[in-house]
């Protein structure tokens, strides 16, 4: 790198320093002028009349750094927004954006890391419920477009002989998420999406599955054994798996197979499996 | 270095977005001649956006426009962005491939904004060898859009034209030119806008962008909202003058309002647009003339 190449450098890492935060400029700069003694007076770098013009038009960039942010967070996730409130959303986001800058290109991958962030956030301590709620919003962005692929209908298994059934290996769509959760959020998240009154918030434990039919996200609370159950389609998805992992949910050994046909038929309407010819392509 | 073709006149366009998709499913891309995209909404797999790009494909011709390219970053260019970038080229066929000359990531940190950069021989050499490279991943030559400001360096030593020109004869990328875009830097910095397009080579203009923009006293900020204001449209008037017909497409980003109501501006654009090379063929003095023509 050359000596200019370095000038260009030092002013792109004294521009990203003045406007990722929400400071004032001037306080900023002047702050940062120990380390780098060129970035104050900000007319030594940057065009203008004085120093103060200067703070002016860089103001600009941070109003419109956070401003962005925050509406694209508050998009993807409208129920948490509605859930604290205007005030209390603006601050825990300008909170969160320093925390966990954005790594990625695209605005899509921005709230990866809130559901986590949320946990210890001053926010969430009289309401521990928060985490979950937003767990489930960004479950159901990353449903929202995952790739279009052929699902399995139910006249498929029909054409099935015994043997094939036990040889049978089953694989969810792409565009789901089992969600456990630590609070019945549930009706929360209803309650937040049609803007209603909010439900109290029992601390309960739910297992959520989130997914799309066409090009609408869904999502619903399911049983246990059905959780386990699709967990063992995530891991093996052998039937014989998924039956065995009903017996144990349940402990009813006699049943499992029927249980397992009962879900398998809900899942083929709900389009949570992939077509069989898929399954096979992807393995 | 790739050479930048010669861009068919695709006619006027208006962004493809989400808010019109349930009138696009319905009732198709009518009366537009063509969309642009934002390149980074399509880096995911499916989903409904790329069902209802991949219908009005089928019918319409798409141009790729993208905001986080970072041509200008010091950062170096991602392999990631690149490759995701290239798969929306794969399955898309855009007619071009556009970006802007700007950074927006330090340190791998990105803004998610499109920030200015220092003109002077350092800056250009930078940018003339990652749009090099680009090109050469990308196998194609790109388009690059002029950006609005709100600062400029004390280390700047040449005019943006100045940049833009050298910029695209050593790299055979094109101009995007902004018209909305180079009537809000003139007002913050202080410029005259029709020296600015007056200094810059016609030939090197592929795409033209009109908006919409704010006024906030000392500055206007580029917010993409509302109706392309009259004196943007008067910058238009000219650039055609100037450029001659060029692809156009009226970005409406904010408070979008129905499908019909964008169409209608693209609709005004291509009325200034006949109305301009009408002007021009009634005339015959040489400031009257296109610059494409009149240059040797």
């Amino acid at each position: 790198m050359t000596r200019r190449d370095e000038s260009f450098f030092q002013i792109e890492k004294r521009f990203h320093q003045l406007i990722s935060q929400p400071d004032p400029v001037e306080t900023r700069a002047r702050g940062l002028a120990s380390m780098d003694p060129g970035i104050w007076p900000l007319s030594n770098w940057i065009d203008g009349p004085d120093d103060a013009f200067a703070a002016t038009r860089l103001e600009v960039y941070v109003r419109m750094h956070f401003a962005r942010l925050h509406d694209s967070l508050k998009e993807d996730f409208p129920c948490l927004a509605f859930v604290v409130g205007a005030e209390a959303f603006a601050a825990l986001i300008a909170d969160y954006v320093q925390a966990h800058p954005s790594t990625s290109p695209s605005l899509r991958e921005l709230g990866a890391a809130l559901p986590a962030y949320l946990r210890a956030h001053p926010v969430s301590s009289s309401r521990p419920y928060l985490s979950d709620l937003c767990a489930l919003e960004w479950a159901r962005i990353c449903v929202f477009d995952e790739p279009n692929l052929p699902i399995l209908e139910h006249r498929a298994l029909a054409e099935l002989d015994a043997k094939q059934w036990c040889t049978l290996r089953l694989r969810i769509v792409p565009a789901f998420r089992l969600l456990k959760t630590s609070f019945a959020i549930e009706d929360l998240w209803q309650a937040a999406d049609r803007g209603s009154a909010l439900p109290s918030v029992e601390r309960k434990g739910q297992t959520l599955l989130v997914w799309r039919r066409d090009f609408t996200v869904l999502h619903r609370a399911a049983g246990e054994a059905e959780g386990m159950a699709l967990q063992a389609i995530q891991k093996s998805g052998v039937f014989t798996d998924v039956a065995l992992a009903f017996a144990t949910a349940t402990g009813d050994v006699t049943n499992a197979a029927q249980d397992t046909a009962t879900a398998l038929r809900q899942w083929i309407t709900d389009r949570l499996l992939l077509d069989t010819d898929s399954s096979s392509a992807g393995a | 270095m790739s050479a930048m073709p010669t861009h068919h006149h695709l006619g006027h366009g208006i962004g493809l977005r989400r808010q019109h998709f349930p009138h696009l499913l319905e009732h198709g891309p009518h009366e537009v001649d063509w969309f642009e995209i934002i390149s980074e909404d399509y880096f995911v797999s499916g989903g409904r956006p790329w069902f209802v790009l991949e219908r009005m494909r089928r019918e319409v011709p798409i141009v790729a426009h993208g905001v986080a390219l970072g041509i200008g970053s010091t950062d170096p260019l991602s392999d990631d962005y690149l490759r995701s970038l290239r798969r929306v080229i794969d399955r898309i066929e855009p007619a071009w491939v556009s970006d802007h000359l700007c950074w927006g990531s330090f340190g791998g940190k990105y803004v998610h904004d499109l920030l200015p950069v220092p003109l002077n021989r350092a800056s250009l050499e930078h940018v003339v060898c990652r749009v090099n490279q680009v090109q050469d991943r990308l196998r194609r030559a790109i388009v690059l859009e002029n950006i609005s400001t709100y600062v400029s360096f004390t280390s700047s030593t040449m005019s943006e034209p100045e940049f833009l020109n050298s910029l695209t004869h050593r790299t055979g990328c094109g101009l995007l030119l902004d018209v909305n875009n180079v009537y809000v830097c003139a007002r913050n910095h202080g410029f005259d806008p029709v020296a600015y397009m007056d200094a810059l080579e016609p030939s090197i203009v592929k795409q033209i962008h009109l908006a919409g923009h704010t006024s906030y006293g000392d500055y206007i900020i580029d917010t993409h909202v509302g109706p392309v204001p009259g004196e943007v449209w008067e910058l238009y008037r000219l650039s055609v003058r100037r450029f001659g017909a060029v692809p156009t497409l009226i970005e409406w980003d904010e408070e979008i309002p129905k499908y019909e109501v964008v169409v209608a501006e693209s609709h005004r654009a291509a009325a200034i647009e006949r109305d301009a090379l009408a002007g021009m063929q009634s005339r015959t003095s040489y400031s009257e003339r296109p610059a494409r023509e009149a240059a040797p």
